[in-house]
């Protein structure tokens, strides 16, 4: 997610052309995302340290982590965990851009860090995203075992949806246990397949005051009973989170495409197989549906 | 003060078009609207706009089958995708179909900024 919508900021701004984000994007996946990086997007060290350490390198056989903790700049901690990052592609946008020599490192440190002030997340909501780790807590809090394969899809999913309720309505969320999706959920409800390499049926669904408060602090509108403009507001929100899953899920190499939405009251989900997740927010219930097509 | 800037909208989502026309008509742009791809060639035709907001999953015709008739019709059209899925898969297929711009949703009143100020005076 990180590396798609840096690329978009970065076109946006004019600080890449169409061309080089076009070239960085399709040699990003043989990247290995160094540690100079990581440190400088943690906010661990700033651009000067890593050309310091890295000159250092130059002139001592020794790798990056040991000059930086010798040097006072890292510690352990701090290490292990820009090791464990390592792993992920999470970063591998900007690293590509500097090998490709597009930005010094000076330069993406500033991008990146103008990139992150303006991507309406406010500290309060960073702190929170961080103090609260929705990747580890539906996996020890909800149950898709009998999904088989699809059950990581699905925990990365309902992951993602907590994450984003959390950056646009404002509040946390709490889930309850999943059960199997069954015939009819009750109440407004937005529902939307994502098709492609897997196939996704999604839906939120609410009672009327809590598809009203979604709709309302979504649109930022005055919104007052259950209109075009409710409906709409809360398809977009479910829209713009399946757009963050199928950029999450290129970032894997997997391609997927968003259906249009559709807004019914009380559906039967009689062709999918699935689960409701019920989520509790200070307005109201929630409900959502992520599952599978049955073809 | 120059003549206003044509702006198309194209998107089926009804708040993203009023949230768009509320910022581009405080910008002095004048602002016609399609919801589908289809629809967005033929008000294209008609109005002859400056520059396009195109989304891309609409009903009807999608923004890239739309950006690809209007291209056809008009080689000089700006036309800027506006869009949730970036995909570098979508990204890479709007910028080699002749999309100027590719903006992420959600976008910012300063993104859209930019793109009407970066427009040739009239």
């Amino acid at each position: 997610m990180f590396s798609q919508y840096f690329g978009q900021y970065l076109l946006n701004k004019g600080i890449l052309t169409s061309e080089k984000l076009t070239d960085v994007l399709a040699f990003e996946r043989s990247v290995h995302v160094k540690l100079g990086i990581l440190a400088i997007n943690a906010g661990m060290m700033s651009a000067a340290q890593v050309e310091e350490v890295h000159e250092l390198q130059r002139k001592k056989d020794k790798r990056f982590g040991e000059i930086a903790m010798e040097r006072g700049y890292l510690t352990f901690a701090q290490l292990e965990d820009l090791l464990q990052q390592q792993g992920s592609r999470q970063l591998s946008l900007s690293q590509a851009i500097i090998d490709r020599g597009y930005m010094t490192l000076g330069e993406l440190e500033a991008a990146l860090d103008s990139y992150k002030k303006e991507s309406r997340l406010s500290t309060e909501q960073l702190d929170a995203m961080e103090a609260v780790d929705f990747d580890k807590l539906v996996r020890s809090f909800l149950d898709f075992s009998a999904a088989g394969g699809l059950s990581e899809t699905y925990y990365d999913y309902v992951a993602l949806i907590l994450r984003n309720i959390l950056r646009f309505l404002n509040e946390v969320p709490v889930i309850s246990h999943s059960v199997p999706l069954e015939g009819k959920v009750e109440g407004w409800t937005v529902v939307q397949d994502i098709v492609g390499e897997i196939d996704l049926a999604t839906a939120l669904a609410a009672d009327d005051t809590a598809f009203l408060e979604i709709a309302r602090r979504y649109s930022q509108e005055n919104l007052n009973e259950i209109d075009e403009l409710a409906k709409d507001s809360v398809a977009e929100f479910l829209n713009l989170v399946n757009g963050i899953y199928c950029v999450n899920a290129s970032d894997k190499g997997l391609e997927l495409n968003l259906e249009p939405q559709s807004m019914t009251s009380s559906p039967e989900f009689s062709h999918v197989i699935g689960y409701i997740v019920p989520i509790d927010l200070p307005f109201g219930k929630i409900k959502l549906v992520v599952g599978q097509p049955n073809k | 003060m120059g003549a206003k800037k044509r702006v198309l909208i194209c998107d089926d989502s009804l708040l993203v078009r009023k949230k768009l026309r509320d910022s581009l008509e405080e910008m002095n742009c004048e602002v016609c609207e399609a919801t589908n791809g289809k629809v967005a060639v033929d008000v294209f035709k008609e109005k002859q706009p400056d520059v396009v907001f195109m989304d891309i999953v609409m009903p009807e015709a999608d923004g890239l089958e739309a950006l690809k008739n209007i291209k056809e019709y008009d080689a000089d059209a700006r036309i800027i995708m506006l869009s949730s899925t970036g995909t570098s898969a979508k990204l890479i297929q709007a910028l080699k179909g002749g999309a100027v711009d590719f903006i992420q949703k959600p976008y910012t009143v300063e993104q859209i900024e930019k793109v009407i100020s970066s427009l040739p005076a009239k």
